[in-house]
């Protein structure tokens, strides 16, 4: 009897889907393997992106894989294709375009996006990202207007963003809220010589403080914080951390917290669905606790796991050798990156 | 490439296939679409594809070559393919380059469900393989998004709910379209804008309307569309020129009424009814007369009646129509009674593929009819040449007496281009040998001449009296049998062959390498522009090619022929029938093994095939 071709679907197409559908091609060479993304740039290293706004490089120099990789291991990549709905019972995901399909074994690699403060949540459409290669490519194009930025919040995508913003003689205010620094957990007097470091290099800053409005000026917009100060810059970019992008599981079933709830083996609460990367909350039996992850060497290695799994196998997650990274010239111990640097 | 690292488009072109179903507007898209560039200035090519029935659901595609240079072929591949049925652009997805563009509906009104019986699936992965070898590999949806290459460019645009917003229906998707296309692709609003209007304004709805659709899809792509795909017109420095945008059907109506033609007669047939149409509206503005008869026999009755008349007169046909027309030819030839016939080839035999291109009606414009029947046969290789051998085919038939067949075909016929008009010139608007006043005290309206062409007169002039028949006759028209007058006049009769040859009659013309070269090309009709456009590109990749293009297939000029035959170490004859139909003439002229490249695949031959043919033969 001929073997049963199986259909595993990945949504998401960066470090952990790209890591998972490699480990399924190795492994079941007759494998049928989707990528959905709703993205339609190729998988990019994210750590690069803020560079790429000092000169106008070819975008497809930022892409980990030539597109001949997928076609080469006979991946079906579905790009600009954001998945809507799931439905565990009929094992099918619907698309933004009207398009349900059906998969066997379903991995959940959606990632992240930029978390939207409550108070901000109606200045929504106002609100910059830069997450993503479109982000950049959409700031390109506004780059010459803008003299001013403004970040809400401080987190490492900001740093990063400020570093090349600062090298093309832009302005910059931070307002660090609660969640500066993200995903970093720095003790307070790291804290403050980043911001120390900030301030150095003519970076206006704006600590203990929270945006509250945001409006349009007579140039550009203004930017209200809740000790009343007005900002007024051409841009407001939401810097405020990331959040599990998971907004297409509502109604699934799934049993989801920050992220959705995997095991120690990355399967969530629904059978044939396994989850993995920045959109999942993980069981490490190390630390009998649920863990939120981020950073690239978690979300390649959870891929792999997440991938061996759904081959069949039962392998455990296990925490990660901790890196080294170096932010302001700072180096700093963490469990989601390493090599990684933020030079502002 | 552009200061945003966009390629902008070159001289060679890039390719746009707009894909629907009868009834979604791919054509009229493509119409506006090719108009728009080409008053812009670029140069365009463009051919429909669409299925034989007039009403009811199949596969229509609008292909559009534009480019910043001369083109003369269309290309294999394609750039852009825009969706307005994923189903039938599904099939088209094989001819994508790797990076191309796709554009679809992405709020259809139908949940498209992929097909969950996994015997669908061919096999994992989207595509492999070679052009001929190509293999479409997915899911099983019915959604064209599921069908991309991994380099591909997918663009969503919500065609339906644009149109519906805009126009209150779903049938402006395709004015929708023609926005996207334009902001996606650079391309100035109000030029499209113009050529709606032209063409749209006197419809029913309001023009205000159809351009709200048009503004709707230009609007959609700046707002939420991010470029990344590679491909931007340039609108800088494009020369400015006098050239018509106008297909092979209206290029030779334009130029029988240019030609002063009087009279025409048809029966309706794809793909040549259009020649008719334009005729039935401009004719009568010009002191001429269009009769649409009961069939082709009773159309080719009436040409030969008005041309007896004295007033120019022709027929456009295909195929199935120029069969029953065969009986007239050799009429004409007996009364040599001048009328111009073109038949618009489609695939056959019989009524075959009527919306199909094909060159397989050589044989029977060479040899069709009875009896020894001289004729000239032209095939015109572009829309320019369908024009200027429209004038041609008047001017000979009636200088030399003599049925002039015209071979387009269906892919001429269509094909929209630019072209540049050229004056004809008087003496070929009144190209008839009257009889002189001598002549006419005994007026022998078969008069055996050096050049065979005798004076004729038209009904009516005095002392022009004679009587025309299809029986042999001798110098005074009157019918014989003996073998003495029927040797004389057909030698005469062959004999204003050799006149047109020596006189009229343009030789081969070569390009390409010159000297002694490993490979010629030989073509014919519509082929040429492919043989063209890949042998200029073979030459400028230092290869040894040559090419003779012939537009007079009969009679041939041997010697040119002969010559060119003796320069090249082989030579490759490519043409769209089965038989090699035109290897076949040539070959009845002279000892020589052609290498053969036939195609029945009733779509155009495009230049990647001929280069992939050259290097094929090169490689020995």
């Amino acid at each position: 009897m001929p073997k049963k071709q199986i259909h595993y679907m990945i949504i998401g197409n960066g470090d952990t889907g790209n890591y998972a559908a490699e480990t399924i091609r190795k492994n079941d060479p007759d494998a049928y393997v989707t990528i959905v993304s709703a993205q339609p740039t190729h998988y990019v290293d994210h750590s690069l992106l803020a560079s790429f706004l000092l000169d106008k490089q070819d975008i497809k120099k930022l892409y980990v894989h030539p597109y001949t990789w997928y076609r080469d291991n006979r991946f079906n990549l579905r790009l600009n294709q954001p998945a809507i709905s799931l439905d565990p019972q009929k094992h099918e995901i619907m698309l933004a375009h009207n398009e349900i399909i059906h998969y066997d074994k379903l991995l959940i690699a959606s990632g992240a996006k930029p978390k939207l403060p409550e108070p901000l949540a109606r200045y929504e459409n106002m609100l910059t990202r830069f997450c993503t290669p479109v982000d950049l490519l959409k700031m390109r194009e506004r780059l010459d207007a803008l003299k001013h930025v403004t970040m809400i919040g401080g987190d490492c995508i900001a740093l990063h963003l400020a570093g090349s913003l600062l090298k093309l003689g832009k302005s910059i205010t931070f307002i660090l809220n609660e969640y500066y620094f993200w995903p970093m957990e720095f003790d307070e007097s790291v804290k403050q010589r980043l911001i120390d470091s900030l301030i150095k290099k003519g970076v206006n800053v704006i600590s203990e403080d929270i945006t509250m409005e945001i409006k349009s000026g007579e140039k550009g917009i203004d930017v209200h914080t809740k000790s009343g100060k007005v900002i007024k810059t051409d841009m407001a970019c939401l810097t405020s951390g990331m959040v599990p992008s998971i907004d297409f599981l509502r109604d699934s079933g799934i049993d989801v917290q920050t992220g959705i709830l995997v095991d120690q083996y990355m399967h969530t609460s629904i059978e044939d669905i396994w989850a993995a990367g920045e959109c999942a909350t993980v069981y490490y039996p190390e630390l009998k606790d649920y863990r939120q992850t981020t950073g690239q060497i978690n979300a390649q290695y959870l891929g792999v796991v997440a991938a061996r799994n759904m081959l069949g196998e039962h392998k455990t997650v296990t925490l990660q050798e901790p890196g080294k990274i170096t932010i302001a010239g700072e180096d700093f111990i963490t469990y989601g990156w390493k090599g990684f640097s933020i030079d502002i | 490439m552009d200061g945003r690292g966009f390629q902008l488009i070159s001289d060679k072109g890039i390719t746009i296939e707009i894909c629907g179903s009868s009834g979604d507007g791919a054509l009229a898209t493509g119409e506006i679409f090719t108009k728009t560039l080409s008053d812009m200035g670029f140069h365009t090519l463009s051919f429909d594809s669409y299925p034989a029935e007039i009403r009811g659901f199949g596969k229509s595609v609008a292909h559009i070559r534009a480019g910043a240079g001369p083109l003369t072929s269309l290309s294999r591949k394609v750039d852009i393919l825009v969706a307005l049925n994923d189903r039938y652009s599904i099939e088209q997805i094989p001819k994508l380059v790797d990076e191309g563009v796709v554009i679809f509906d992405n709020k259809p009104i139908e949940v498209a469900r992929e097909d969950n019986d996994m015997s669908h699936r061919l096999g994992p992965g989207v595509y492999s393989g070679e052009k001929d070898e190509w293999v479409i590999e997915s899911d099983g949806s019915h959604c064209i998004a599921g069908y991309l290459g991994p380099g591909m460019y997918l663009y969503g645009v919500p065609l339906n709910q644009l149109s519906q917003r805009t126009t209150g229906e779903s049938r402006s998707r395709n004015i929708v379209i023609l926005g996207v296309m334009a902001a996606l692709f650079g391309l100035p609003d109000k030029e499209f804008i113009n050529n709606l209007t032209a063409k749209l304004g006197k419809k029913g709805k309001s023009i205000d309307t159809i351009i709200s659709a048009f503004r709707a899809g230009y609007a959609y792509v700046n707002e939420q569309i991010v470029k990344l795909d590679p491909y931007l017109f340039r609108k800088e420095a494009l020369e400015k020129r006098d050239y018509r945008l106008m297909t092979g059907n209206k290029a030779v109506a334009t130029a029988a009424i240019d030609s002063e033609c009087k009279f025409y007669a048809g029966y309706p047939i794809t793909p040549a009814t259009k020649i008719m149409e334009i005729l039935s509206a401009e004719l009568p503005k010009h002191g001429g007369h269009v009769v649409q008869t009961e069939d082709e026999i009773a159309a080719i009755g009436f040409v030969t009646g008005a041309s007896f008349a004295g007033v120019r007169a022709m027929t456009a046909t295909s195929g199935p129509g120029f069969c029953l027309m065969t009986e007239f030819i050799g009429y004409n030839v007996m009364a040599e009674n001048p009328i111009v016939i073109v038949d618009a080839q489609r695939a056959g035999p019989a009524t075959g593929l009527p919306t199909k291109t094909e060159q397989s009606d050589l044989n029977h414009a060479l040899f069709a009819g009875n009896g020894d029947a001289p004729r000239i046969v032209l095939a015109p290789t572009n829309v320019s040449e369908c024009y200027q051998w429209t004038a041609e085919a008047f001017y000979l038939a009636e200088k030399y007496q003599m049925p002039v067949i015209m071979l387009t075909d269906l892919f001429l016929s269509l094909c929209l281009e630019n072209v540049l008009i050229e004056p004809i010139p008087d003496y070929k608007k009144h190209a008839n040998k009257y009889p002189t006043e001598e002549e006419l005290k005994v007026y022998l309206r078969q008069k055996v001449t050096d050049d065979g062409v005798s004076p004729r007169t038209i009904p009516g002039q005095e002392g022009g009296c004679h009587v025309v028949s299809g029986l042999e006759q001798d110098q005074y028209g009157t019918p014989v049998y003996d073998a003495t007058t029927h040797t004389m006049m057909t030698e005469k009769r062959f004999r204003k062959i050799k006149t047109a040859l020596e006189h009229d009659i343009p030789l081969p013309e070569r390009s390409g390498a010159k000297g002694k070269v490993k490979l010629g090309i030989i073509s014919w009709g519509s082929t040429t522009g492919a043989v063209r456009e890949a042998v200029n590109n073979a030459v400028n990749d230092g290869k040894s090619v040559a090419m003779l293009k012939l537009i007079v297939v009969a009679p041939l000029h041997t010697e040119p022929v002969r010559q060119f035959l003796d320069s090249c170490d082989m030579v490759l004859v490519p043409e769209l029938n089965f038989e090699g139909q035109f290897a076949n003439w040539l070959s009845m002229h002279f000892n020589y093994t052609f290498h053969r490249l036939n195609r029945v695949t009733v779509s155009p031959i495009t230049y990647n095939d001929i280069e992939e043919e050259i290097d094929r033969l090169l490689k020995g």
